[in-house]
């Protein structure tokens, strides 16, 4: 199954874009000429997905918004990077400053880069919940939506990049998976600025760690609360948990300026131990700031690869494009110029005969089978060699043909009586029409003779 | 690969044109109960991409068969050389007034044409058409018999028995009611006149049948297309400070009304047209009950589900979401959130059915100076989209199976509706998929508009069954 990049999507979407208001037969036809172009390179794919990729590689636009959408996308990748790695950076060395005067204060430090990182994580889960509506929302996601338009907008795109990026979300929520995965640019620089700020101040001074409360927290709680905050890496090494002795040692008071174990003034009383908090503030920050930015990465971005790999499939207007390219036109071409409609002949004009009385006598021809019933219906009497109305017998549904009229070329001097014959005695529209014909037809084909039509 | 020309001959007004328009789905072939509409022989060239699959040549009827087989027969020089008696025939008398329609319609059968003869099988059989079929044997091309029916009456027995005496194949057709498969049918019977045509036939079917099959997809895309904007459809309104939204009800339901009659409108023109339907389409529709408007009580009565289905609906709708929170809870609710969830989809339901159409609303934007964007819509969630499928699956019945040799309205009644016949199942999925898309106003997530196309394209399958 091929995978159509984010580029590709937006160019698909710019073509529909473009093509509202057209004629689908147009269309139709434009999408049949280019897959067979396509195919006359390869045999076209059966998967939707390479076969809209072949489409666009076929037959690009003069500027197609795919690439300046994905360098827009790069750009803004950049720009939070550079903002994380600053903020993180920054945040880190700030608080990880020891002045001399006073220790750095671990709850400082964890409140500022674990929990508002555990508070923002539970934010994206949050975020991350299927919605009904797939649109990016939320602060965060206003802000780098704002931020991408703003790119693509310099980019000189405004337009048209505003209609596709509000149809990119119709794609299982596209746009807003894209955007989270970019916050997670933001998450994963400022994580590891704030490592690197964090490692560096260890490196090169010597941090004294305390930590100090107005709540009325004692060393036993806060064991509890470092205890369970190291407990995903505790199996990793012991160096990373804070033992109680240290965290007794390390209580500061900042009425006093002193560590609270040593009431004699001393600053402190192992030098050593101060600074043992490092290892674990140090995993805090990887394990709860880093780890899940990076994990929220992953899944954002695997999520984009699916929608990326399902929508040739799964949107109908891709698939009516991949049928349009697959499937042959059938029409139908008349040859020639189109025929004038005919108008029906007018009706004669000799007046019709009138019916013979009972008793008269007709010649018959080609009626010998229903002589009888003729008899009976008109009481006629039959002698071949006479002179007065010839009667002829014909089937009620055959037309008045070319070659029925010649049979009665040769009459002259009397009245013809047609009589329609139908044994089964049936009498619908379209014989009355086949009826009226014969009225309309016989005397333009007889001029001078009176005739009659019957029906029997 | 040379594409084989029928042409399709027989005595005057039999039908012959019918069959080329049904054969060709080309609504422009002139026909007529007048007799000799056809003057000139008019060839169809059905194509795909300017590539010819066959060529079917309608010509004018036989007016005088049995004088032009005395003057064939006059010109034979040799008894085993007939053909070249048929040729005589036409050179002789191709620029003559007589038999100016039988030097027509045997001209392009001695260029190569292959025969069919067409008769009418719901009138009595007579021997005097005797002399077309042996003018037509005499010519030694590859020929086939259609006993078409024109009106009511059945001879076909006796026209199959003389008609077998002079035709290796004799098919019944009935242009006029022929749908797919019995175009499929004939096609492949024409691939048993000449061992040369069969491979441009093989082709042509199998052309015909993926067409057959796009426009089946193409057709659930209109119709779910239809759905999708007539449950999807607001109208925002921006309303002063002292006005109400219910001052303003009537005026976005009009529109509202307006907008998905259009919407209906173009669905049905865009299906006719996916079926070669292009009169149709720009002519006024079938004056029937069901081209009553959208809104009108009467449409409302005669399609769509039914209370109680609607009701049903809904009640199998809740259970659906109660089940999954049984399943979640593994069993330990012991279904009672399916049964709640029953009563609940029951219950909105039928709270639903007592509401006036489109009376839905809710302020989408307060603007600073007390102004406000009213949304309202969409007109109806139950049976609305209903009553739009039903009416377009009758459409969609009438066209797909309607012969392009018909010619006038659309025959269609209030006992083709179909959704009240729908499967439980199917009742209970179409309005759990409703119900889901009336959530949106735009942007209609791929997936559900992919499963509502889906449904829609299984059920018009179920009607081509």
């Amino acid at each position: 199954m091929t995978r159509l990049s984010l580029g590709d999507l937006v160019d698909l979407e710019a073509r529909l874009l473009e093509e509202q208001g057209e004629s689908e037969e147009i269309r139709r036809s434009r999408y049949r000429q280019l897959g067979l172009r396509l195919a006359e390179k390869q045999p076209l794919p059966e998967d939707p997905g390479a076969l809209l990729r072949g489409l666009l590689r076929l037959d690009p636009r003069p500027t197609p918004p795919g690439p300046r959408f994905e360098s827009g996308l790069r750009l803004l990748h950049s720009a939070i990077a550079i903002l994380g790695l600053l903020l993180g950076g920054a945040l880190s060395l700030a608080l990880m400053h020891d002045s001399g005067r006073h220790p750095v204060n671990v709850l400082t430090v964890l409140a500022a880069l674990v929990g508002t990182q555990l508070l923002l994580l539970l934010l994206l889960i949050v975020a991350l919940i299927p919605r009904r509506d797939a649109r990016a929302s939320g602060p965060v996601q206003h802000l780098l939506r704002s931020g991408l338009t703003w790119i693509l907008t310099r980019a000189g795109a405004a337009e048209r990049m505003t209609a596709i990026q509000d149809r990119l979300d119709a794609h299982r929520g596209l746009l807003r998976w894209t955007l989270v995965r970019a916050a997670q640019v933001f998450g994963i620089a400022f994580n590891v600025a704030a490592l690197a700020g964090c490692l560096y101040r260890i490196a090169v001074t010597d941090i004294a760690f305390g930590w100090s409360t107005t709540l009325n927290l004692d060393a036993n709680a806060v064991h509890r609360l470092a205890d369970a905050l190291s407990g995903p890496w505790s199996w990793l090494t012991s160096h990373g948990t804070p033992s109680l002795d240290l965290i007794r040692l390390t209580q500061y008071s900042h009425l006093e300026g002193k560590y609270i174990v040593h009431v004699s003034g001393d600053r402190s009383a192992d030098f050593a131990r101060l600074g043992g908090w490092w290892s674990f503030l140090v995993f805090a920050i990887a394990v709860y700031g880093f780890l899940p930015r990076l994990i929220a990465f992953a899944v954002a971005g695997f999520w984009v690869k699916s929608i990326l790999a399902a929508t040739p499939r799964s949107n109908e207007d891709y698939a009516r494009l991949c049928d349009w390219m697959r499937q042959p036109i059938v029409t139908t071409r008349l040859e020639g110029p189109d025929p004038e409609r005919l108008r029906p002949p007018a009706a004669g004009a000799d007046p019709e005969a009138p019916l013979p009385p009972e008793g008269t006598a007709c010649e018959l021809l080609d009626g010998g089978s229903v002589e009888q019933l003729l008899r009976e219906r008109y009481g006629w009497t039959f002698d071949p060699g006479s002179t007065s109305p010839l009667v002829a017998v014909v089937s009620a549904w055959e037309e008045p043909t070319k070659g029925q009229l010649r049979r009665f070329a040769s009459v002259r001097n009397r009245d013809l009586i047609v009589v329609l014959h139908d044994p089964s005695g049936k009498d619908d529209a379209r014989r009355a029409n086949i009826r009226d014909r014969w009225k309309r037809d016989l005397p333009k084909a007889l001029a001078g003779v009176r005739v009659r039509v019957e029906t029997l | 690969m040379t594409a084989p020309h029928f042409v399709v001959v027989g005595r005057v007004n039999k039908g012959k044109s019918s069959i080329v328009a049904t054969l060709a789905e080309e609504e422009s072939v002139p026909i007529s109960d007048e007799p000799g509409t056809t003057r000139e022989t008019r060839a169809y060239t059905v194509e795909a991409e300017g590539r010819v699959l066959f060529t079917l040549i309608d010509t004018p009827g036989f007016q005088d068969a049995p004088a032009a087989l005395e003057q064939i027969r006059g010109q034979r020089r040799d008894a085993s050389v007939t053909d070249a008696a048929v040729k005589s025939f036409v050179d002789t008398y191709k620029n003559s007034r007589e038999f100016q329609e039988e030097t027509r319609l045997l001209a392009p059968i001695l260029d190569g044409g292959r025969i069919l003869y067409v008769v009418d099988g719901t009138v009595p059989y007579s021997p005097d058409y005797e002399a077309e079929m042996e003018i037509l044997r005499w010519t030694g091309r590859p020929r086939m018999a259609l006993v078409n029916r024109i009106g009511p009456g059945d001879h076909l027995a006796d026209w199959k028995k003389a008609l077998g005496q002079y035709f290796g194949i004799v098919r019944d057709f009935d242009a006029n009611k022929a749908g797919f498969a019995d175009r499929l049918r004939l096609l492949e019977s024409f691939r048993e006149l000449d061992d040369e045509s069969r491979a441009s036939i093989d082709k042509s079917i199998a052309i015909l049948k993926s067409e057959q099959q796009r426009r089946r997809r193409e057709a659930s895309r209109i119709l779910s297309g239809l759905l999708i904007g007539a449950l999807t459809q607001r109208d925002e309104l921006k309303l002063e400070k002292h006005e109400r939204a219910e001052d303003r009800l009537d005026e976005a339901r009009g529109r509202l009304r307006k907008e998905l009659s259009e919407l209906e409108r173009k669905a049905h023109a865009q299906l006719f047209a996916l079926y070669r339907f292009k009169r149709l389409q720009s002519s006024e529709l079938p004056s029937t009950g069901l081209t009553e408007d959208l809104f009108a009580e009467k449409t409302w009565k005669v399609l769509g589900l039914t209370h109680g289905q609607l009701l049903a609906g809904g009640a199998a709708v809740g259970a659906g979401v109660g089940l999954a929170i049984d399943a979640a809870t593994v069993g330990h609710t012991f279904g009672l959130a399916a049964l709640i969830g029953a009563a609940v989809g029951f219950g909105s339901a039928l709270v639903r059915s007592g509401r006036t159409l489109g009376s839905e609303w809710r302020v989408v934007k307060q603007l600073i100076d007390g102004e406000r964007i009213v949304r309202y819509g969409p007109l109806g969630k139950d049976n609305l989209p209903w009553i739009l499928l039903d009416r377009a699956l009758i459409y969609y019945r009438a066209v797909s199976t309607r012969a392009h040799s018909v010619q006038g309205e659309i025959a269609i009644s209030e006992k083709d509706a179909v959704v009240r016949d729908f499967p439980a199942g199917e009742r209970s999925r179409g309005t759990r998929l409703f119900s889901q898309i009336a959530q949106y106003h735009r942007d209609l997530p791929d997936d559900l508009g992919s499963e509502l196309r889906g449904w829609v394209e299984d059920r018009l399958a179920a009607l081509d069954r």
